[in-house]
């Protein structure tokens, strides 16, 4: 192996180690800080992107999320709605 | 030749065996994962779906302005480790496409500007409309065929109102040209459309899992570009972005794996 082609290897892992950690982080950061108000109700990611998926929030002007005007759902399951 | 021939359909074959376990996997519902996603394409509105599909996700939180953390983070750490791996051997719907692709018909070779039709798609339908046009029906879901497929279609069939006829007849009909250009062309939908794949092939070029060329053991024979499945030619283009790392072409012992 050339010095040229170690040096590149050397960066690669460094690439990736600093990817790691930033999307490591990216997810740590979420789970530890990020909050939605939801009905008014400190929410994680988490529970945004669940409800997200049966449409049952939407957000509104100032940011928060609330129940869509239109319900679109199902009530009778939490199962993802049909596209 | 023969022997290549032999080593590649093994290789297909464990491929696709991990393809149905990844099937099986994510298609127990009780698993209750849904407000995480899988770093695949897999409707989460599907009715067997245990997991979030990322597009979906990222659509809704672009809709939202919101930016999905965990998300970009699972699929940036799926991406750093094995780049496109997940397309080659974990994601359904190139399960889906890896089957069609098995009928004898006429194959077409897709011209090569067309790759870059699906960072258009992930800008474009996943990023941009939901932003500008929330609400509107002209998101990447509205037109997805793995949405289609898993969701739409079984819904309908269970008579669960997925929308207007116009939208659904719409929808069969890209469904319907996605699996016919699967069958004409090995991954036809990765290789083009898929914005996913397009998220993934950034990481190709430098993620810890690899192929490496033995440029020492290569012959010019061509095996590799005969077998690779989405057509690019792995000595000169390894780690290319369009690499599912299907490892096919590492059956030929020109190519090999390599970790870090």
């Amino acid at each position: 192996m050339t010095l040229a082609m170690q040096r590149s290897r050397i960066l690669r892992l460094l690439l990736i180690a600093a990817c790691v950690v930033l999307f490591a982080g990216a997810i740590a950061y979420s789970l530890r800080s990020v909050r939605y108000s939801v009905y008014g109700k400190p929410e994680t990611e988490l529970t945004v992107t669940k409800l997200s998926l049966t449409h049952r929030i939407e957000r509104r002007q100032d940011g928060k999320f609330s129940a869509p005007r239109r319900e679109q759902t199902d009530k009778r399951s939490d199962k993802a709605c049909p596209t | 030749m023969r022997g290549i021939t032999k080593k590649a359909t093994g290789i297909s074959r464990a491929r696709l065996v991990t393809q149905a376990a990844a099937l099986a996997l994510l298609s127990i519902p009780f698993l209750r994962l849904q407000s995480v996603c899988a770093p695949v394409l897999y409707c989460h509105s599907c009715p067997l779906s245990a997991m979030a599909c990322p597009i979906g996700v990222a659509v809704n939180f672009s809709t939202f302005q919101v930016f999905p953390f965990i998300t970009i983070g699972i699929l940036g750490l799926v991406g750093t480790l094995g780049g496109r791996f997940v397309c080659g051997w974990l994601c359904p719907f190139g399960l889906i496409q890896d089957l069609l692709h098995r009928i004898r018909a006429r194959r077409i070779a897709l011209p090569r500007g067309l790759i870059y039709a699906k960072y258009a798609v992930l800008v474009g339908l996943v990023l941009m409309a939901p932003l500008l046009l929330p609400g509107k029906p002209y998101t990447f879901c509205d037109f997805c065929p793995a949405g289609t497929l898993e969701s739409a279609i079984p819904w309908a069939v269970m008579g669960v109102n997925t929308g207007d006829w116009l939208g659904l007849s719409l929808r069969i009909a890209i469904l319907s040209g996605v699996l016919l250009l699967a069958v004409a062309a090995s991954r036809g939908w990765c290789r083009v459309l898929c914005p996913l794949g397009a998220m993934f092939s950034a990481f190709n070029k430098f993620s810890l899992l690899r192929l490496k060329a033995t440029g020492h053991k290569c012959t010019n024979c061509g095996a590799c570009r005969e077998i690779c499945s989405v057509g690019i030619d792995p000595i000169a283009e390894t780690n290319s972005g369009e690499c599912i790392r299907c490892l096919d072409c590492t059956s030929t012992g020109h190519v090999g794996i390599s970790i870090g």
